[in-house]
């Protein structure tokens, strides 16, 4: 190659080169995420009508905002929508706060001891969602699963599907997949944060639980923050683990329990892509308008 | 998520074993038939072992047109699947194992009007005249009729005796001895949390039907008599904690609860007795099997006998070989016949054709009624004769039985009742078809 091109150029041509790196990933960004959601958008703005007696072919017309109208006021999809932001109210900082603890306890551990635990913490993470969910929904079962005889024996009578009980049943097995991971991120996080800090602490007089609610949880903040909008965005978009369950229970899981369920059953079992796109595009907006506001809300005061 | 409702319609579908799909890689037109044999694409979800035979015997017998099966994951995948094909133009199967009311998929534009090809057939004395009509929407046909199970009940007759109760001849005698068995923690029946069939076989057997076409127009009316008869019956066996809710999804779970003397009356179809038999250990040789109680006041006996379809979907290229080969899969006695199973020793119930007697001492296992097994065959026969369908759906009825499906979840768990579910259903069908732009009174 000659290098006729002054330093200007040969910078530019390093930058070029130094973003190819991206182009296999930008790639199946514009194909399998972009071009989807334009997709999406002009299908959200069609409807199929029918006339006479519904048998005729149909005819696909221009409905404007009619679709997205119709799905502001629709009751069964906001309340699946309730549904999953109470269960999200409850069952996020619940797992953070765990997460958090084991955390900070692997962190107050000597280093052997806490790779002992590292691995094992992680292995539920590691198992594929659908096949963890098989796992739990066989050990939920009451009639074969070894959970509710054992319980029994304890004098508790326990239906891990019935509509009492069918939240929690998903949110620890939620937890259960998600603990490890949000405990490693918050974990490798405070491995960074300078020993020398908790030092003058302790030289302070500080106690361990001093040093940790006052130095290292607001030291860890970041990926508290990134974290939680993770599990915000995870939660409100849980659509396999009520759907297995619905196979066990469907007098209890009905196929709109959470708003993707409501869409899913919309294009694939009703046939009505065009509000299925509307109604996705209304839940990607809510899950975007939650996590800025969480963002929002959390990161204003200056972070390390 | 196998949403398979175990429904008695599609169990009748599922006998089917409806066959033949239009050629997936020709390219549509005369000129292609003219070069050779006609291939047609079947699509079924059945295992292998019930479709490979049919096909065999099928391609074995005919020049003209082979066919070929491509075999499905399950009832939803298939529709999924048709959906996408139907939609794309390409690659669209010429049969397809239905997996929803015909006129219902009509209302989503999945299907072909087979009119013109399959009226001919009609006149030869090969189908009963029940049959007919669940393979239209209108008077059009757009699919292969597949026929009807008979339906009939059996009883664990041992637990009744046991308990010295009296076999049910009526509803209200088997509300009569869910009542008496629920004092030694015994259920008359089971009602599953996904599986409105029940209450769809009672408004049949009670003579009513949820749609009807007046006209150029639809008239909707769950709340008529013979609806609100069924949603009686039901109601009491709710009311009264006499059903128990097992789901047809876990079915290990399932036919180790029906073998365990609990759960006491079944109302049954031929193509389940097989499964009995293999799987039941404990109660194998209790069972009887005895007419479908009836409504008190019913003028006459009557089983429910709505028939299903092999669907043909809009953009086969082959229609005319595709009801060749249909009508030879539902009628011809070498279809019938390829269709036995060695394990079970059954062959998949003939219900398109006049007369199935041939083959109904082989749909009876050998151990599941002990000695009350020569009681089977009567039953059968007169569940066959007996058997009326009054029933119409809409083309809104795929959206309409989702809906029918979560309503029957909240009547099981008693959230609401019967009757709240069906005014429920008459606004929310009503305002769908309207929405739909479809003309409709009720």
């Amino acid at each position: 190659m000659a290098i006729t091109a002054g330093p200007r150029a040969w910078r530019r041509t390093a930058a070029l080169q130094g973003a190819s790196f991206t182009v296999p990933f930008f790639l199946g960004f514009v194909l399998f995420s972009v071009v989807p959601v334009v997709l999406a958008l002009r299908e959200s703005l069609f409807t199929q009508r029918s006339s006479g007696l519904g048998f005729g072919p149909k005819t696909i017309e221009f409905a404007g905002l009619d679709n997205f109208l119709r799905g502001l006021a629709d009751a069964k999809f906001w309340a699946g929508m309730g549904r999953v932001g109470l269960f999200a109210a409850i069952s996020i900082p619940l797992i953070q706060v765990v997460s958090v603890v084991m955390a900070l306890l692997l962190d107050a551990a000597s280093r052997r001891v806490a790779a002992r635990f590292r691995l094992p913490l992680l292995i539920p993470y590691m198992i594929p969602g659908i096949v963890a969910t098989l796992i739990w929904i066989y050990l939920y079962s009451p009639d074969v699963g070894p959970l509710t005889p054992f319980l029994a024996l304890l004098g508790i009578d326990a239906d891990f599907y019935s509509g009492e009980l069918i939240w929690v049943s998903i949110g620890n097995l939620m937890a259960w997949g998600a603990i490890g991971f949000n405990m490693l991120i918050v974990y490798a996080d405070l491995q960074s944060v300078p020993r020398e800090i908790f030092e003058s602490a302790r030289v302070d007089g500080a106690s361990e639980l001093r040093v940790a609610w006052s130095i290292k949880v607001p030291m860890i903040r970041r990926s508290l923050v990134l974290t939680t909008v993770l599990s915000i965005i995870g939660t409100l978009q849980i659509f396999s683990d009520p759907m297995l369950f619905r196979s066990m229970t469907p007098e209890t899981v009905t196929r709109d329990f959470t708003p993707i369920m409501a869409i899913y059953d919309w294009a694939f079992a009703q046939g009505d892509f065009n509000y299925a796109a509307a109604l996705s595009i209304i839940l990607a907006l809510v899950v975007g308008a939650a996590s800025a506001v969480f963002y929002r809300l959390t990161n204003k005061a200056p972070t390390s | 998520m196998n949403r398979t409702h175990v429904s008695a319609l599609a169990a009748s579908l599922t006998l089917v074993t409806a066959l033949t799909g239009c050629g997936a890689q020709e390219p549509a037109g005369p000129a292609a038939t003219a070069s050779g044999p006609v291939t047609v694409t079947w699509w079924s979800w059945d295992e292998s072992k019930f479709l490979d035979p049919v096909v065999a015997k099928f391609n074995a017998t005919h020049d003209r047109i082979k066919l070929k099966v491509v075999k499905q994951a399950d009832n939803p995948g298939t529709a999924a699947n048709l959906r996408n094909v139907v939609a794309a133009g390409q690659d669209v199967p010429c049969l397809v194992k239905s997996f929803g009311e015909v006129p219902g998929l009509v209302g989503e534009g999945l299907l072909a009007d087979i009119t013109d090809a399959f009226r001919p057939y009609t006149t030869q004395g090969l189908y009963n005249e029940a049959s007919y009509a669940g393979a239209k929407a209108g008077d059009r046909f757009f699919g292969i009729p597949a026929g009807f199970s008979p339906s009939f009940m059996m009883i664990n007759r041992a637990v009744y005796d046991k308990h010295g109760v009296a076999v049910p001849k009526t509803w209200d005698d088997v509300i009569a001895a869910g009542e008496k068995l629920k004092k030694h923690g015994v259920y008359v029946m089971n009602l599953a949390g996904e599986d409105p069939s029940t209450l769809v076989n009672l408004v049949q057997q009670a003579g009513g039907s949820w749609y009807a076409i007046e006209g150029d127009s639809w008239k909707v009316d769950f709340l008529s008599p013979a609806s609100l008869k069924a949603a009686d019956v039901v109601q009491r066996l709710v009311d009264g904690d006499l059903v128990a809710n097992q789901t047809y999804q876990d079915r290990p779970a399932l036919i180790s609860y029906f073998d365990s003397g609990k759960m006491v009356s079944l109302p049954t179809q031929t193509w389940q007795l097989g499964n009995y038999e293999l799987n039941f250990k404990k109660s194998l040789g209790d069972w009887q099997p005895i007419d479908l109680p009836q409504f008190a006041d019913a003028p006459a006996f009557v089983t429910p006998a709505h028939g299903g379809a092999l669907l043909v979907p809009k953009g086969c290229p082959h229609i005319e070989e595709a009801v060749a080969a249909g009508v030879w899969m539902t009628t011809s006695k070498d279809a019938i016949d390829a269709s036995y199973q060695q394990d079970t020793k059954q062959y998949s119930w003939p219900g398109a054709v006049p007369d199935p007697s041939p083959w109904i001492d082989s749909a009876v296992p050998e151990k599941l009624f002990g000695e009350r097994r020569g009681e089977a065959k009567d039953v059968i026969l007169k569940a066959t004769k007996a058997g009326r369908d009054p029933w119409v759906v809409g083309p809104n009825y795929t959206g309409v039985f989702s809906e029918l499906q979560d309503q029957w979840a909240k009547i099981v768990t008693k959230e609401i009742t019967v009757r709240q579910a069906l005014e429920h259903l008459q606004k929310f069908t009503v305002d769908d078809l309207k929405s739909k732009n479809v003309n409709v009174r009720g």
